[in-house]
């Protein structure tokens, strides 16, 4: 009976494994849609980030926000009327994220175009319900963001006047060069927020 | 929240009482007065355990005290009866290593029971002790007690139940300290007896008749319904097997798939080794064609060691010939054999024939290893072109599950029209065209019922009548392979608010509806929907660079700009704000053309370039990326995203943004409407005496009054008249005041009409209802003429 | 004729009490422990098609809702007024219950007075008493 296939889906946290025939009709279904829904999580410790480089410059991001690394090609469709630094929208497991090119939204560049990519790499981030596909030129490294080695805000901020107060936690120095270090929620927020107050038709 | 039924389970069912259903379900005539019958193919009676069975009782006189002490000993012998029974399955389930499923069930279940009987004769004690036990197998069940402690527990609680009914025998009534007790031990255990347990109704207090299922409940278990659907669904028996048949074959497939694949590997390999052998010998090839000596490895490219032993003598000979003749000497003679091939170069000879035989075997080896790589390369494409179309099989036939021919909803349909009470006696008239298409078959049940509500809606009041020579009500049904295509004709006055009632069921359908008035004088509904929920037919649009797609059901034709009379025509990019990409001027561009409506007008929208049509499941966006008219999107084969237009949303964006459109339409030149100077109020009313004083008042007051008896003409007028204000009345038959006020939504060229609700109904609901609907105001009657006027110029300043 | 009252309830204790009470008001009363028994018993000769049946849900080998269900199929019992009794009462059970063709529901532990307050609100007072 341990060796019953469906055991692995049942987590021992009763004295007892259950064996899914006990399970009522409605606990199997909803456990059953719940394993079939779960996308796997990179296992991410506390304080690691991803190095990852863009078109000018180097941007950090936390691990644990992360739930895929895409690799090209890629395809954008485009949404009407986005915001700047928003080439449009891909899927994603069955899901429609829209696609933010970190190189637009952090350097306040134009966007790559929409349509096909056959570089740059495609996270896939999700923080709260959110879930949206985060666009790098590369990805470098995993770091190891020591708080102590921040640029003091005050000095780093006013060079990013487009950003929202808090999404930029600071930068650090990575191989010589500046990256910068974000906040995922804040960021997140910031991202949501204009994408609502778009005005659609002018 | 479930009742705790033990499940029904077929096996529990013997032969006889199968076969006991079985004429059960074969009979279909029941003679009040006794006419024989046949009687059911096994022994006629069932037996169980319980003493009594079927008992018959006439008229009673019997005296209370008696009556109550047979209840008190039917009670008392049924109770220890089931406690016995409990008894064998504890000991079953102590006797078992492993905890037995079925012997908790059976304790579960009989203390369900016991539950249910104590409380209706009032051993409220018994029945808490009884409960206990239900709990007992509930929370063991669940794992939150160990089953060796849970049948401890449960032996203890029988036999507190057996104490408490001695109890009731011995002194009249029920003792309290067996339960107590066995709630101190629960206790022990760390956990709430009653943990689990949603709150049960006090038990003291009178219970109550639950009140009947009334109406007002209904559309809640619409929702509900169409909320539980995607949980489970039933399908065609006959379908799941041949998939379930299909999806074996596929599975069976997988073996000789790997093994066709090993076979090229194996091919490949071999050709890999033939190749190499040929590739050695190139050198020794180049070498004798340069008369170059050959070299001194020889031996091994020959395949015989024999040919090596000469191959090898003939090279040392060639090298040492100055010193031939010693060497000669010391040379082992052979059989029959002399050494003077020399002088007629048979070594070379003999050097290059074998290598010329080496050479043509190792091509031969390449040239059967390659025929084989290429005959398991052809057999794995093959096994692979099987597999894949096998693959196509179950998938169709896993979607052909889900759809049943639109014929079936006949049949449905028929039933369900007569049970409606006005219609009694009545012909209504059930043509459907197109039957064999395949639709999705819940979904086939779920626009029955639509329907069903939605007839039964409009005749609400009707009453049934004689028998009319034209059939009042028709229903005519098309199926196409795009959409399912129905008109619901009236010939008579209908019951206003049938739009408004089923405005969820016409959602949940994913479907358009339009209203015309027809050739008989009454309304006639054109409902179009897709043919399941998930997946619809759409056509794919070409935008610039990009592409989009288009419900079906939104689109009437397809069509050139030059070859149509268009009203109002659109582009594309303009109402989706793309930016516009530069074809070539003389490149036609394809126009769709809007469905007509009452308004009559053409209406077209000019694309880049209509690519194909496709059936796609489409899903909803999420909600920070919707806008007005982008809802929904699919994905395509290649992984991307096509973005699904809502017409007439996109245009009632794009027009209330852009006033200068609204004003183009409104002066559209097929009405030619003069300017009017005066602004023109269109009062909707089915009373002749409101209509005619308010007329007078709004005539008085310098306005140009037009009037409506129904919702129907009041639509009409809408289109023809143009108004700038409407005061609507709610309770109107064809149309009621919110239908027309959902009819005007759909409409954009009414988006600046602005409307007046009038109603007796002062409930802060129906207000919300009518404002949300897009009403600007709402006055309750009685209201003076003062309150009137003052609203008109409240609303025209607006 | 007077009308005719089904019972079906695993409890015999339960079965005599609605037997009892509606019999003193003048009604017909059959009992039945499941629902294969009041089957068996409506196929053969002599039976006649109940005026209401008071059915509980949890029966042994087929549960109430499955036996209403079977009931209702049969155009005969198109007029026949099925009335749950049921332990909870939660809007599910009655939504079920509803589904399965049932008009009305009681909940358990009952009061006679319920009973025959609920058999005379469908079908009349008795004509005999």
């Amino acid at each position: 009976m341990d060796t019953h296939p469906l055991n692995a889906f049942i987590s021992d946290n009763s004295p007892y494994t259950r064996f899914p025939e006990q399970l009522s009709n409605e606990e199997f279904w909803n456990l059953a849609a719940q394993r079939a829904r779960s996308v796997p999580t990179i296992q991410a410790g506390a304080n690691e980030s991803l190095l990852c480089t863009l078109g000018h410059g180097y941007c950090i991001l936390p691990l644990k926000m992360l739930s895929e690394i895409l690799t090209p090609p890629h395809y954008f469709s485009l949404f009407p009327v986005p915001p700047l630094w928003m080439p449009g929208v891909s899927a994603w497991r069955g899901e429609i994220i829209a696609v933010v090119d970190m190189d637009a939204y952090l350097f306040f560049n134009p966007p790559v175009s929409p349509g096909g990519h056959e570089e740059g790499m495609l996270l896939v981030a999700q923080h709260d319900d959110l879930k949206l596909g985060l666009f790098v030129s590369s990805v470098e490294t995993i770091v190891r963001a020591y708080d102590e080695q921040l640029i003091p805000l005050q000095k780093g901020a006013g060079r990013y006047p487009h950003l929202r107060a808090q999404v930029l936690k600071g930068i650090t120095q990575v191989h010589e060069k500046e990256a910068l270090v974000l906040d995922t929620a804040h960021m997140f927020v910031d991202i949501e927020q204009n994408m609502r107050t778009t005005i659609p038709y002018e | 929240m479930n009742e705790l039924i033990p499940p029904f389970d077929e096996n529990e069912l013997s032969a006889e009482d199968l076969a006991v259903l079985r004429a059960f379900e074969a009979m279909d005539r029941w003679d009040n007065h006794t006419a024989p019958l046949p009687s059911a193919a096994s022994a006629p009676t069932v037996t169980t355990a319980l003493p009594t069975k079927t008992t018959t009782t006439r008229i009673l006189s019997s005296p209370l005290e008696n009556a109550a002490d047979d209840m008190l000993l039917l009670f008392i012998a049924e109770v220890e009866e089931d406690i016995a029974t409990m008894q064998r399955a504890l000991y079953q389930l102590e006797q078992d290593e492993h905890i037995n499923h079925s012997g908790f069930v059976v304790l579960q279940r009989l203390g369900h029971k016991i539950r249910g009987t104590a409380g209706a004769v009032e051993f409220h004690l018994v029945a808490s002790i009884a409960h206990i036990i239900e709990l007992i197998v509930e929370q063991t069940t669940q794992g939150l007690i160990f089953p060796t402690i849970g049948v401890d527990l449960a032996r203890r609680a029988i036999a507190a139940l057996e104490e408490t009914l001695e109890g009731i025998v011995t002194h009249g009534k029920e003792t309290e300290i067996p339960l107590r007790e066995l709630e101190e031990e629960y206790k022990q255990l760390g956990i709430d007896p009653y943990q689990n347990t949603p709150p049960v109704k006090d038990r003291h207090s009178s219970p109550g008749i639950n009140t009947k299922f009334d109406d007002d409940t209904l559309p809640d278990l619409v929702a509900f319904r169409h909320a539980a659907l995607p949980s489970s669904m039933s399908v065609n028996k006959q379908r799941f097997e041949s998939l379930l048949n299909r999806a074996e074959r596929l599975a069976e497939m997988h073996n000789p798939l790997e093994r066709a694949q090993e076979q090229v590997s194996i091919a490949l390999q071999e050709l890999q080794a033939a190749q190499n052998r040929l590739q050695k010998l190139e050198p020794f090839l180049a070498s004798l064609l340069a008369h170059a000596r050959p070299m001194l490895y020889m031996n091994e490219v020959s395949t015989s060691s024999l040919i090596a032993r000469i191959l090898n003598e003939g090279t040392q000979r060639n090298e040492l010939s100055p010193t031939r003749h010693a060497r000669s000497r010391s040379w082992p003679v052979r059989a029959g054999g002399t050494t003077t091939w020399d002088d007629l170069d048979m070594e070379r000879f003999a050097e290059k024939d074998l290598l010329v035989r080496s050479m043509s075997e190792a091509i031969a080896d390449v040239t059967i290893a390659s025929t084989h790589v290429r005959q398991a390369f052809a057999h794995l494409y093959r096994t692979i072109q099987e597999f894949s179309s096998q693959a196509v099989k179950v998938r169709e036939g896993s979607l052909l599950l889900r759809l049943a021919p639109l014929n079936t909803l006949l049949p449905r349909l028929h039933q369900a029209i007569t049970t409606i009470p006005g219609l009694q006696g009545q012909h209504v008239e059930l043509k459907i065209t197109g039957e064999r298409t395949e639709v999705d078959e819940s979904y086939l049940i779920s626009l029955a019922d639509a329907l069903h509500r939605f007839i039964q809606t409009c005749t609400a009041n009707a009453m049934p009548g004689e028998r009319l020579t034209k059939p009042p009500i028709w229903l005519h049904i098309q199926g196409t392979i795009n959409e399912i295509a129905i008109e619901i004709g009236f010939a008579m006055p209908i019951q206003g608010g049938a739009l408004d009632a089923l405005r969820d069921d016409i959602q949940y359908l994913q479907g358009t509806i339009t209203l015309e008035r027809n050739k008989n004088g009454g309304v006639s509904f054109y409902l179009r929907i897709p043919h399941s929920r998930s997946i619809s037919r759409y056509l794919l649009l070409r935008v610039a660079d990009e592409q989009f797609i288009v419900p079906f059901t939104q689109v009437w034709r397809i069509s050139e700009v030059e070859r149509e009379r268009i009203d109002i025509l659109y582009q594309i990019h303009d109402l989706l704000s793309c930016p516009l990409k530069n074809t070539s001027p003389a490149r036609v561009r394809p126009v769709l053309l809007l469905p007509q409506n009452s308004s009559h007008r053409i209406i077209g929208i000019e694309v880049d370039e209509i690519i194909d049509e496709a059936d796609l499941i489409v899903k909803p966006l999420s909600a920070t990326l919707q806008r007005p008219g982008i809802t929904g999107a699919a994905i395509d084969g290649s992984g991307h995203v096509l973005l699904q237009i809502d017409i007439p949303a996109l245009i009632r964006q794009y027009l209330s943004v852009r006033p200068d459109m609204r004003e183009r339409m409104r002066r559209s030149p097929t009405y030619a409407v003069p300017y009017p100077t005066q602004p023109k109020i269109l009062i909707a009313d089915d009373s002749v005496y409101l209509r005619h004083s308010l007329s007078q008042i709004l005539q008085h007051a310098n306005y140009t009054v037009v009037e409506a008896r129904d919702g129907m003409e009041a639509l009409e007028q809408l289109f023809q008249q143009s108004p700038d204000i409407l005061l609507l009345d709610v309770e109107m038959p064809n149309l009621n005041g919110y239908d027309l006020l959902r009819v005007m939504v759909m409409h954009p060229e009414l988006a600046n009409i602005k409307v007046i609700m009038l109603s007796t109904r002062s409930s802060q609901k129906h207000i919300q209802r009518a404002l949300e609907l897009g009403a600007r105001a709402y006055l309750t009657k009685p209201y003076s003429q003062d309150t009137l006027l003052a609203k008109i110029e409240e609303v025209r300043a607006q | 004729m007077s009308k005719l009252v089904m019972v079906i309830d695993d409890s015999a204790t339960v079965r005599k009490i609605v037997e009892t009470c509606l019999g003193r008001e003048g009604f017909e009363v059959k009992g039945f422990a499941d629902g294969v028994e009041a089957m068996g018993w409506l196929t053969e000769s002599g039976s006649r098609i109940p005026d209401l049946i008071l059915l509980d849900i949890g029966l042994p080998k087929m549960d109430g809702y499955e036996v209403a269900r079977r009931f209702k199929t049969k155009p005969q019992f198109g007029n026949t007024v099925i009335v749950m009794l049921t332990r909870r009462d939660g809007v599910i059970d009655r939504l079920k219950g509803r589904l399965a063709g049932a008009r009305d529901y009681i909940t358990k532990p009952f009061k006679t007075q319920d009973i025959v307050s609920v058999t005379e609100a469908y079908l009349g007072v008795s004509a005999i008493n």
